[in-house]
């Protein structure tokens, strides 16, 4: 009979599986990655390193000193005082304290701040609390401090912005009207991106954090692409974190193009050279969990595609490991000993130069 | 320095432990650090009144680290520095 192991799915649920089952996912989900990415699969002794780590009895586990890494969040503060829906823990604390209390009492390696909606349509209107926040929260912080939000171009579209709505459109066979709506929409984004970047540039941002880029597709990705480019124009000193969404660029328009590069379809080893190409400083990988495989099979398709983007890629890559990322299980409170496996292969075996 | 230079984990390590004058290991060794943070006013985990805190161990954090923190640049423009 073959050794039982802890382990979970990519819900968060916990089950013994056989060792030969685990090594069998992890063979099957670098597999998958190398074939939906193109790239290599990770090397036998890669395969064997994460089964080590997956099998680990102990219920947490960690890197060697000396092969830490850092923590960049997207939004980790608003958690203090938010609720469930955002991940939070309903603390009365204002935007501040909570910056100060994730900075000094969870020993932050950068910590960061943004409107709660966490997207950056809605900061335009607001534009001088958010600076005025920011500046004053600056002269207090001593870790780098972000300022960060989602493009969300969905904001841009019927009913909640201007611009006709693609997923109106489109079921209608109205393709080329959802392309120009896309596309439009686009232009408007990446104006608000550029207008709020240099509004915060202005009172000494520290660091930007275009989050989430390309959740409504291509045009998306590509608004913030511009936007990056623009703003290292107007401000080069401005350090700028682009985060991607998913694994691959959706490709809602389908044709949109940016340093030569068709953005539909691109998975993260290509991602990181058009974020490069754009002038962004840090890449944020985000790869998709399945919540009906275990996490083994997740982490092995992570960290394959992990690998292949940190090899291709001359800025630093933070892994994303929020809920339903990177072989994290999707759900709201996700598992330590799922946390710390993940954070353990994605740094040793993916190579991530942050999380 | 990945913010400021697009340096990669090990390569920024070893830029500001060598700033430092220490080894790799020791930036995430506690008992080292405390006493370089303390030695070097650029802020120390538990609070000490009087210590520098916030944008003053910044301030001190770009010049030992010989980058540009964006606030730091802003106060000293403000102060004339």
């Amino acid at each position: 009979m073959s050794k039982q192991i802890l382990t979970r799915m990519g819900d968060g649920e916990r089950l013994w599986m056989a060792a030969s089952d685990i090594k069998a996912d992890i063979e099957e989900g670098t597999a998958d990655a190398a074939d939906r990415g193109g790239i290599p699969v990770i090397s036998d002794a890669e395969r064997e390193q994460l089964f080590n780590i997956i099998a680990d009895p102990s219920r947490i586990v960690s890197v060697s000193p000396g092969e830490e890494v850092i923590v960049s969040d997207d939004g980790c503060t608003m958690s203090f005082y938010s609720g469930q829906d955002g991940g939070g823990v309903g603390i009365p604390l204002s935007r501040q304290q909570a910056i100060l209390t994730y900075e000094r009492a969870c020993g932050a390696d950068s910590t960061s701040m943004g409107h709660s909606d966490y997207s950056f349509k809605p900061v335009k209107p607001i534009i001088n609390f958010e600076t005025g926040e920011y500046y004053n929260t600056s002269m207090v912080t001593t870790a780098p401090f972000f300022y960060g939000a989602q493009p969300n171009l969905g904001l841009y579209s019927q009913p909640d912005g201007p611009c006709p709505n693609p997923g109106e459109l489109l079921p209608l066979g109205k393709i080329t009207e959802a392309r120009e709506s896309q596309e439009q929409a686009a232009e408007y984004l990446k104006d608000d991106l550029v207008f709020i970047g240099k509004r915060l540039a202005d009172v000494g941002l520290e660091g930007l954090n275009f989050d989430t880029c390309g959740s409504a597709g291509d045009a998306d990705f590509l608004a913030a692409l511009q936007a990056v480019e623009e703003l290292k124009k107007a401000a080069p000193d401005l350090p700028i974190l682009m985060g991607a969404s998913g694994e691959f660029i959706l490709g809602m328009h389908g044709e949109v193009i940016f340093d030569g590069k068709r953005l539909a379809g691109l998975y993260p080893q290509e991602q990181v050279k058009v974020v490069e190409a754009a002038g962004a400083d840090i890449f944020g990988l985000a790869i998709n969990t399945s919540t009906s495989e275990s996490v083994a099979w997740n982490l092995a398709r992570a960290v394959t595609f992990l690998k292949a983007a940190t090899s291709a890629s001359d800025i630093p890559i933070h892994a994303n490991v929020g809920m339903g990322v990177c072989g994290i299980p999707m759900m709201e409170q996700p598992p330590i000993d799922a946390v710390t496996r993940v954070s353990k292969a994605l740094v040793q075996i993916g190579k991530a130069d942050g999380l | 320095m990945q913010m400021t230079r697009k340096m990669k984990i090990n390569a920024a390590k070893t830029y500001v432990a060598d700033k430092l004058g220490i080894d790799v290991p020791d930036l995430t060794d506690e008992e080292v650090m405390r006493e370089i943070r303390a030695d070097l006013k650029i802020g120390t985990v538990t609070a000490i009144a009087g210590s520098p805190r916030g944008i003053r161990a910044k301030y001190r954090i770009a010049e030992v680290l010989g980058i540009n923190i964006r606030s730091v640049d802003l106060f000293k423009r403000d102060l004339g520095i």
